[in-house]
């Protein structure tokens, strides 16, 4: 699949062939390491084009779409016109009726003021640190193209994710742990697998799938106990290989193939160790454990402190199977069981992060795939099961937001209409969440391309813009 | 026709016809890009024109590889297999001068060549099956395997490589015996997209019939015109038209007579009875629904289809389903193949605006590209599939020779002679070798589209007999070939080069896939593995095989710490090496089997050296599970291993040990022999142990725990009556590395009703080291299938020089 590596300029490699005749290398040896030793496989760390903010990524995904005006972007207009028909009028993916105010109350907090309802008063205690996206939009109001454009960049064609192409401009700091980690608790969202693609890029730059469901940290990566010996047994098992792989190569001229792959047994051997305990929340003392809380949030959003700690380069925590967030109907009892499940634990990441110092070049980013209604949903068979009490998809305008990175703190950015259902003033389309993504981690969206297929390709695709007002 | 005309040329003796061969005909627009120009034929030979490249460079070629790494070598690009003892000494010592062409004619008429070749033709063609994350159930494709076995048919048949593309591209046009309809999946195998769109399969298409063929990358042209290349959406919707004029029928033609085996029977009475369950459902709902003559036809007439409900119709599908799945998962099922067949009337394009299926533009012929044809020549059959499947390999087509030509070469000598096998369009340079690359096309055309010719007269040339030993450092990455290229094994070819030495591996050709990470493991070629779409297995994703979303003209070679996890603790791997070494019970048997060679004196030496500490570990972790005689201090192992519990050979009680056994919870003592559970320190240090003792019967007379060393010190003792249970608690206990602890559970001279629950915890000020429920282990693998592993993994076993 790989025809050409290109990265644009910035002193970086120009293309894969110059990167291979720089490195004195031949082709198809891009996975290996220099004469130096040092390794050189796909996900060896790299320089980004400028000096980036942020160095890892953690995309908290509440999917199935969280409703803005619950949440994130208060709308008192809108408690006004409650039961009554609004003057605006969009076309919704399935009818809807008349507004429904939120039923949730907003509460200013931190010294910026910033308005944050009822739902997550843990995550309000960082406040000050977060940038908050009222005027996002995406193209049309379904799941899986809406997954795909936040995810992949495009909607409909088969692109690598935004995970996928960090890792393929970065690379990740800690070679005993995948690059890129999806974690999603009981099964798949929707468009599964998808979601963490690589795409054209090579497949080292997949997302490596996480049930954390399973609470046995050493089930959670394929392959990564051993089960036919005991570790020392193991270990000399290795020394043998490499006794005979080192012969191997003695008998031949320097080849850096050889040596990589003599050397991805050591680091696997280590893997082994260093994987289960960075899973191994039980390492964690007491008192943090329980700031995060004994639930399967709070050991997901642990683990994520625990693998961007470790150099994980970016980590994409899903908060269910399917699309939980998905609230046609008993908006006001699901909203508040679902942000109850995860508040808590989103709450303590930020904190914790930032009591660490770690929150400075960790980009979080909270946010569904799109957002809701302001009005009401009709009843419509199979549905809502008749219940007039939820809010249909909404992709006109929704609300993110990232915290960490680089990005200002205690800011609010763009604003939908009275109602909050399109996005207005500043409008922040995903292509240009991306664009700004990118610009924090170092990386002109236009110049990191791969070359596939006749042509380059990037991941806001001929789109895109930086917006500078949520940087810092 | 060209073939004709070199056929003729042949006859009338001119060498070859390279004198002759028509002279470059240029395409005027867009000028001189070098692929545009037709193959210029020369007189001088492969090694010529590689040797003549090196003197310019300056280069010295590196010598002829010695026979043994050539036998290798050759087994490994023919057939993805390695040689066995016998073949190996057979080639070593066959004395005729063009022994290696030999040994390639030998290896062509294999089966093993069709099912590695074919191998390399489906990364092209994208094949899975099942449709892919994006389809609501990543639904199978049942039938996928009846074109993946085609194309195996196709290259073990010989099978020119122009016929070879004319009948995946149009086999339904042409007069073909029923089976070759079976080709056809090399259009309909591809991805499917949400929501079924059609103007996105319809691309997919185009996208595998252009760039898998001619290298070039025409779906680049949907929204607007190439960038790079001389393509206009024009042409896009031109070849639109052809793809959008045929579709693939609900109801796929069967290729085959159903086989009259019992078991096939039995299957076919069995698919009938589910079939009717959906036919007596739609009845129930539409009374007036008459059932058609095939019982799997399922295409309601509409005037049914509009009387069904939501809810029946949900029903509906879900039994169509059971019943396509139950088709899916049977190999008894007939096979049938995944053909487009034409529109009653072909379909007349309009451009799409920006690729935007609503924004319908200026109507265009069906027709070829631009690029290659007369301004007015347009497709006038039909669809124009068979006209176009033609015009990928006329005379006037100077690209699908070369593109498959440099694909050849790249599996025969590990790298292309074009680095994008997949778009030889303006924005690829002329490559270094390209007088050679003509020189090939040009000897594929010549010898009637011949893969299996152009192979051999590769692999017979001196050049592709060099050893990849020599350091050239003015050219690393051997664009000159003074030296062969060192291969790694790809996926396919290491397991089944493990399959075969374990000599598991399966003989049979095609059929229904089986599932890669499924145990028991099938020992049928990785070729027949299922590939399900966007949900691969581990072993797929972790060793570079294709995703299968588009066309991969060339794969990518990673080393990743995952790949080592997998052959290191994947139970596939350790169930090849269990057979190596049941097979090959000695050192040497095992290095020959693997390796095909005998151990040196050193390896021989240090691997004696480790089986000897090897042997001292019998399980899988850090505890052993035994008995020992009543006032006697030698540990005795429990013989055997089933289903979670070590016990006697034979099922409880055993006649010789009784209910002597022990599982992760506890176990059961004898009233002579005492269960003992023994845990071996790694390091010297001081540990504690704890755990809670229970006897769990309430009948018997209870039972005694008892924590000693081997040499009989007593570190503690609880007394239990049954169904007692007790808190049990060493502290501070010194350990050698190697030492023992033993946790006994002594019946007390009466084993009736004596099973007890126990699993120790041992740790230090560190934290836990060891808890006996959760580290509870099996056998381990056994000092000779460790060894028969580690040549597994070795790069000796890996890399092909």
């Amino acid at each position: 699949m790989s025809e050409h590596h290109h990265f644009g300029h910035g002193g970086f490699v120009k293309s894969r062939r110059e990167f291979l005749q720089r490195c004195g290398m031949g082709l198809g040896a891009l996975a290996v390491p220099s004469l130096s030793g040092q390794s050189i496989s796909p996900l060896s760390p790299r320089q980004p084009q400028t000096k980036g903010k942020a160095k890892a990524v953690i995309h908290l995904f509440m999917n199935g779409g969280p409703s803005q005006v619950d949440t994130f972007d208060p709308k008192p207009e809108l408690t006004k016109y409650h039961d009554k028909k609004i003057p605006l009028e969009l076309k919704t993916e399935r009818p809807t009726g008349v507004a429904l105010g939120s039923p949730f109350k907003f509460q200013k907090y931190g010294e910026s003021g910033l308005e944050v309802s009822e739902l997550f008063p843990n995550v309000a205690k960082s406040a000050d640190d977060l940038c908050v996206i009222r005027s996002m939009h995406a193209d049309v109001p379904n799941h899986e193209p809406s997954l795909l454009l936040m995810n992949c960049g495009d909607s409909r064609l088969s692109r690598p994710s935004v995970g996928s192409w960090v890792t393929y401009g970065l690379g990740t700091e800690n070679q005993n742990l995948p690059g890129f980690v999806s974690m999603c608790p009981g099964g798949l969202p929707i468009s599964r697998t998808q979601n963490w693609q690589s795409g054209f890029l090579p497949a080292a730059y997949q997302g490596t799938y996480v049930d954390t469901k399973t609470t046995d940290p050493r089930k959670l990566i394929e392959h990564v106990t051993p089960k036919h010996l005991p570790r020392h047994r193991q270990r000399e098992q290795l020394d043998f290989l490499r006794q005979l792989n080192e012969e191997h190569a003695k008998a031949r001229e320097y080849d850096s193939d050889l040596e990589a792959r003599l050397e991805s047994f050591e680091l696997a051997y280590r893997m082994q160790l260093e994987a289960t305990d960075a899973f191994d929340v039980t390492l964690e003392p007491q008192h943090i454990r329980d700031m995060y809380g004994d639930t399967l949030q709070g050991r997901q959003m642990l683990i994520t402190r625990r693998l961007v700690e470790r150099g994980v380069r970016f980590v994409q925590v899903w908060h269910g199977a399917g699309q939980p967030w998905d609230n046609h109907d008993d908006l006001e009892v699901n909203h508040r069981r679902l942000a109850k499940e995860c508040d808590q634990a989103i709450g303590a990441l930020l904190q914790d992060l930032k009591q660490r110092g770690m929150l400075d070049e960790t980009l979080v980013l909270w946010g569904g795939e799109f957002g809701r209604t302001p009005v009401v949903e009709m009843p419509k068979e199979g549905t809502n099961a008749g219940k007039i009490n939820g809010r249909d998809h909404n992709h006109y305008g929704f609300a993110t937001w990232m915290a960490g990175g680089g990005v200002k703190g205690g800011h609010v950015h763009g604003a939908t209409d009275d109602f909050g259902f399109a996005a207005v003033k500043d409008k922040v389309h995903v292509h240009d969440l991306h664009a700004t993504m990118l610009h924090l981690l170092g990386f002109n969206h236009e110049e990191l391309t791969y070359r596939y297929s006749g042509r380059d390709f990037r991941l806001t695709d001929v789109h895109g813009k930086v917006v500078e007002d949520l940087l810092a | 026709m060209r073939v004709l005309f070199f056929i003729i040329l042949a006859l009338v003796g001119t060498s070859r016809g390279f004198e002759n061969s028509p002279s470059p005909k240029k395409i005027a627009e867009p000028g001189e890009h070098w692929a545009f120009q037709m193959p210029v034929a020369t007189s001088r030979s492969l090694d010529e024109l590689i040797n003549g490249n090196l003197e310019k460079a300056k280069l010295s070629p590196s010598p002829q590889a010695s026979r043994e790494v050539l036998i290798r070598r050759t087994f490994h690009v023919l057939t993805g297999l390695l040689p066995t003892p016998d073949e190996r000494s057979k080639w070593l010592a066959d004395p005729r001068p063009g022994w290696l062409g030999h040994l390639t004619d030998d290896l062509l008429a294999r089966p093993a060549f069709g099912e590695r070749w074919a191998r390399h033709w489906l990364d092209v063609a994208r094949y899975a099956d099942s449709k892919g994350a994006a389809s609501s159930e990543n639904e199978d494709y049942p039938y996928a395997y009846t074109y993946r076995d085609w194309v195996i048919r196709a290259f073990n048949q010989s099978l020119p490589y122009d016929q070879f593309l004319h009948r995946q591209i149009a086999a339904d046009l042409m007069d073909l015996p029923r089976e070759e309809l079976a080709a056809l999946g090399f259009l309909t195998v591809g991805r499917a997209y949400q929501g079924g769109q059609n103007h996105l399969v319809i691309g997919d298409r185009i996208d595998v019939a252009t760039r898998a063929t001619m290298g070039m990358t025409v779906a680049c042209a949907r929204c607007h015109d190439h960038k790079t290349d001389p393509i206009p959406t024009a042409d896009y919707y031109a070849l639109y038209g052809v793809f959008n004029s045929s579709s693939v029928p609900r109801e796929l033609p069967v290729i085959a007579e159903p086989s009259q085996d019992p078991a096939a029977i039995a299957y076919r009475a069995e698919l009938e009875k589910k079939a009717q369950i959906v036919h007596d459902h739609v009845k129930n709902c539409v009374p007036e629904y008459k059932p058609p003559g095939d019982y799997l036809n399922f295409n309601l007439p509409g005037e049914i289809n509009n009387k069904v409900n939501q809810t029946q119709r949900l029903k509906f599908r879900q039994l169509v389903g059971a019943v396509t799945k139950f088709q899916a998962s049977s190999p008894h099922a007939i096979p049938r193949a995944m053909i487009v067949q034409e529109k009653p009337k072909p379909f007349n394009p309009r451009i799409h605006e920006r690729g935007n299926p609503g924004a319908q533009s200026d109507p265009v012929p069906r027709a070829f590209l631009s690029l290659f044809r007369e301004k007015d020549e347009h497709f006038t059959q039909g669809s124009g599939r068979l006209e176009f499947a033609h015009r990928l390999t006329d005379d006037r087509n100077p690209l699908t020779a070369r593109v498959w030509a440099n694909r050849v070469w790249m599996h025969l000598t590990g790298t292309p002679l074009v680095d994008s096998p997949g778009d030889f369009g303006p924005q690829t340079p002329e490559p270094l070798q390209r007088a050679l690359l003509d020189h090939l096309a040009l000897f594929l055309q010549e010898n009637a589209w011949s893969t299996k010719a152009l192979i051999r007269h590769i692999v017979i040339s001196q050049t592709w007999q060099r050893s990849s030993l020599g350091t050239h450092e003015s050219d690393p990455a051997n664009h000159y070939y003074a030296r062969g290229n060192r291969q790694r094994k790809d996926l396919e070819a290491w397991r089944d080069s493990a399959l075969h030495v374990s000599g598991r591996l399966s003989d049979q050709i095609g059929g229904t896939p089986f599932k890669l990470d499924k145990p028991p493991y099938d020992p049928r070629r990785t070729i027949y593995g299922k590939v399900r779409r966007g949900f691969l297995p581990s072993i797929m994703r972790s060793f570079d095989f294709p995703g299968s979303e588009e066309a991969l003209m060339k794969r990518t070679t990673t080393t990743t710490p995952t790949q080592a996890l997998y052959l290191m603790n994947s139970p596939f791997l350790h169930g090849e090496a269990r057979a190596i070494a049941s097979n090959h019970p000695s050192l040497e048997g095992i290095y020959q089997a693997v390796l095909q060679r005998i151990p040196t004196p050193t390896e021989k030496e240090s691997a004696e050296t480790w089986l000897k500490n090897a042997r001292q570990s019998r399980t899988a972790g850090l505890w052993d599970y035994g008995y020992i005689f009543k006032n006697a201090l030698e540990f005795k192992s429990l013989p055997h291993f089933e289903q979670g519990t070590w016990r006697g050979m034979q099922p409880l009680p055993d006649k010789t040990l009784g209910w002597l056994s022990w599982n992760a919870n506890g176990g059961h003592s004898e009233s002579d022999k005492h269960a003992v559970l023994k845990w071996t320190a790694i390091e010297s240090g001081t540990v504690s142990l704890a755990g809670n003792f229970k006897a769990t019967q309430a009948q018997g007379n209870g039972l005694i725990a008892r924590i000693m060393r081997p040499s009989g010190e007593i570190l503690g003792e609880w007394t239990l009556e049954p169904t007692q249970g007790v808190p049990i608690k060493v502290d501070k206990v010194e350990v050698k590395a190697g030492g023992e602890i033993w946790f006994v559970a002594d019946s007390r001279g009466d084993a009736s009703f004596d099973s007890f629950q126990w699993a120790p915890r041992i740790s230090d000020d560190k934290g836990l080291i060891s808890n006996a429920k959760d580290d509870f282990a099996g056998p381990g693998l056994p000092p000779l299938a460790q060894l028969a592993q580690a040549l597994l993994l070795s790069n000796e076993f890996f890399y092909i020089d």
